[in-house]
């Protein structure tokens, strides 16, 4: 076997060199990198040595893994055996590090490829539109992960007003130690978001989490207990009751639950969940006998007013994902990165077609049921890309049919038309009479109370008529 | 006097109806804009999605003072597309057109001015981008 030359000559050119270089070896990891990196970085090159490079990979909250997770290829790489990306690493220790053209470079073939990424400028020609724009995602997704590592769970990425707004309030959530509310639908991932928010506001303290569908009183009590213990034995403890479902939690609980907010104000603190819109009981509750909601299985969830005011205080609202159709092929792209960093699948995109049809599919069960619809596709496709015959079958076969007429009208009640009706006619009655009621009641066969009772109703019987005779 | 007129009641008295065509031979947009549709419309407006040959075109508009036309554009015959829209501009000026590409292809930007110039709206390139839409859809159908 033939044997190349010593490697000693390069290397000494290439520390020589102020350009940053580094190589990816076979298994992801960074296996060389110039001391031009280390300029660029601001950091001891040696430190990243041996890290995960794949996009996605920084799993750990070590800000160098996230570095080092930055200096991937983007995707198509492999397939093409070059590429450029203007990487974008996230700050390091505070400090900003400028953005760097990178070209790729591939050597060699399958298992044993080697990767050497060259920073400067150069110019990519002849990729194919498909690749450019998920190229471009990448770009979005580096950005995203640069400026919102400390948030980063993935429901947070996007570029549509609510991914705008969700950060920013999980910003202000994160440096905050305070009772907060996740209003979200089914899915949305505000378990995992309000676990994150915790361990960014009240990192160590202790949390115990609460079914609340399941609680009752007593429940609540055994399900806290080591939390009450810890806060009765010190005046300066501080514990965390992660509540799911507190709209779903039985009145009794809820009551207890706020009786012991209340005994260790501000250092038992509540972070919960609940539906997008959820139900507000009123009171009382213990007067109502068998009227009230406690006598009522069906009523008796709810949020109480008695919990309503540490609930109320911070919120932060989970869009459903079908409302954030623009975010998708953002979202689908960090769930293929972090999926593939996990070592779930080969593929590092999505083709259009897989992306058009994950847009179209409604996603009723919201970011679960998309991260589940990635994670069957990875396993599924054997390439470098999704294609739509690697997603599951209801997302896949999702049509929205031959319909041809669509029309936009809200529930109505049978009462609240017939009232709209009455009051219409009543209108076109009105002003055929010139707006004289008497003519105008006569007209429609009711008495002039009735109809002026009728627009009383409404709130029109401000003006008067001296025609109303 | 009574303002504020309740918007139309469904079944009891008339509402608008709008005709949306889709002209192009791909079915990507035309699923695209069923999905979509329902979300882009004022309340109590109805929308009639017809996919139409770009030559029958201009039959279809006639009647039709008021409308929105989607264009599926492919770049390798953008002359006679940009005729069609051209003359469409003149014939129906009421008439909100929105031009839209096949799965892969992409205009340039000059070609994007082209078409802008001649009266499209708005140019898209993936179905996700028609939600952020709604606020010119909504507007248009309102002030019709």
């Amino acid at each position: 076997m033939a044997a190349g030359t010593k490697i000693r000559t390069l290397a000494r050119l290439l520390d020589a060199s102020d350009t940053p270089l580094w190589v990816i070896g076979p298994a992801g990891n960074l296996v060389y990198l110039s001391a031009g990196v280390g300029t660029w970085l601001g950091i001891d090159a040696e430190q990243l040595l041996d890290r995960r490079s794949v996009a996605g990979s920084a799993i750990s909250d070590d800000p160098l893994d996230y570095v080092a997770a930055s200096m991937s290829p983007p995707p198509g790489f492999f397939g093409r055996g070059t590429a450029s990306l203007t990487i974008q690493p996230p700050p390091l220790g505070g400090r900003k590090i400028t953005p760097l053209e990178v070209r790729f470079v591939r050597v060699g073939q399958a298992d044993t490829a080697l990767t050497v990424a060259v920073g400067g400028g150069f110019r990519d020609v002849g990729s194919s539109s498909e690749l450019r724009d998920a190229v471009a995602v990448r770009q979005r997704l580096d950005w995203w992960r640069k400026r919102h590592a400390g948030i980063a769970t993935i429901a947070t990425a996007g570029v549509s007003p609510a991914a705008r707004r969700l950060r920013a309030r999980l910003h202000v959530a994160g440096c905050t130690r305070t009772h907060i509310a996740f209003f979200g639908p089914e899915g949305s991932g505000a378990e995992s978001i309000a676990s994150r928010i915790h361990q960014l506001s009240a990192a160590g303290e202790p949390i115990v989490t609460v079914n609340g569908p399941l609680m009752d009183a007593e429940l609540l009590d055994a399900t806290v207990v080591p939390l009450i213990n810890q806060l009765a034995s010190s005046a300066d403890a501080r514990a965390t009751a992660l509540v799911h479902d507190l709209d779903q939690m039985p009145v009794e609980a809820g009551q207890r639950l706020a009786e012991l907010l209340t005994t260790f104000a501000g250092r038992l603190r509540l972070l919960a969940t609940c539906g997008l819109r959820p139900k507000i009981l009123s009171e009382p509750f213990a007067d109502e006998g068998e009227e009230g909601p406690m006598a009522d299985p069906d009523a008796g969830a709810g949020i109480i007013p008695a919990l309503l005011e540490f609930v109320a205080g911070f919120t932060v609202s989970i869009e459903p994902l079908s409302s954030r159709v623009e975010d998708i092929p953002l979202l689908a792209a960090a769930m293929v990165d972090a999926r593939r960093a996990a070592g779930e699948g080969t593929a590092e995109r999505l083709s259009r077609a897989a992306l058009d049809s994950l847009v179209i599919y409604p996603w009723p069960k919201n970011f679960v049921e998309l991260d589940e619809a990635i994670r069957h596709a990875i396993r599924a496709a054997p390439g470098e890309a999704i294609g739509v015959e690697h997603l599951p079958l209801a997302v896949r076969s999702f049509h929205v049919g031959e319909k041809t007429i669509f029309t936009k009208t809200p529930k109505l009640s049978l009462d609240e038309a017939l009232k709209r009706l009455e009051l219409r006619m009543i209108e076109d009655a009105l002003q055929q009479t010139d707006g004289n009621r008497a003519e105008a009641a006569r007209q429609l066969g009711i008495s002039r109370a009735r109809l002026l009772r009728r627009l009383d109703e409404n709130g029109d019987n401000g003006a008067s008529d001296s025609r109303d005779s | 006097m009574i303002v504020n007129r309740q918007p139309p009641l469904v079944g009891i008295e008339e509402s608008k109806a709008w005709i949306w065509l889709i002209c192009g031979h791909d079915q990507r947009w035309p699923s695209a804009v069923r999905r979509f549709v329902p979300d882009l419309i004022p309340q109590h407006d109805s929308v009639e999605v017809r996919v139409c040959d770009p030559t029958d075109t201009p039959g279809v508009l006639i009647k039709q003072s008021r409308a929105i036309v989607l264009w599926q554009i492919e770049p390798e015959n953008l002359g006679q597309w940009c005729e069609r829209i051209a003359k469409t501009s003149l014939a129906h000026p009421g008439v909100l057109q929105l031009a839209a590409t096949s799965e892969l292809a992409e205009l340039s930007p000059l070609e994007q001015s082209a078409i802008s110039e001649l009266g499209v709206s708005a140019i898209l390139r993936h179905i996700e981008q028609l939600p952020k839409l709604a606020n010119m859809i909504r507007a248009y159908f309102v002030v019709s």
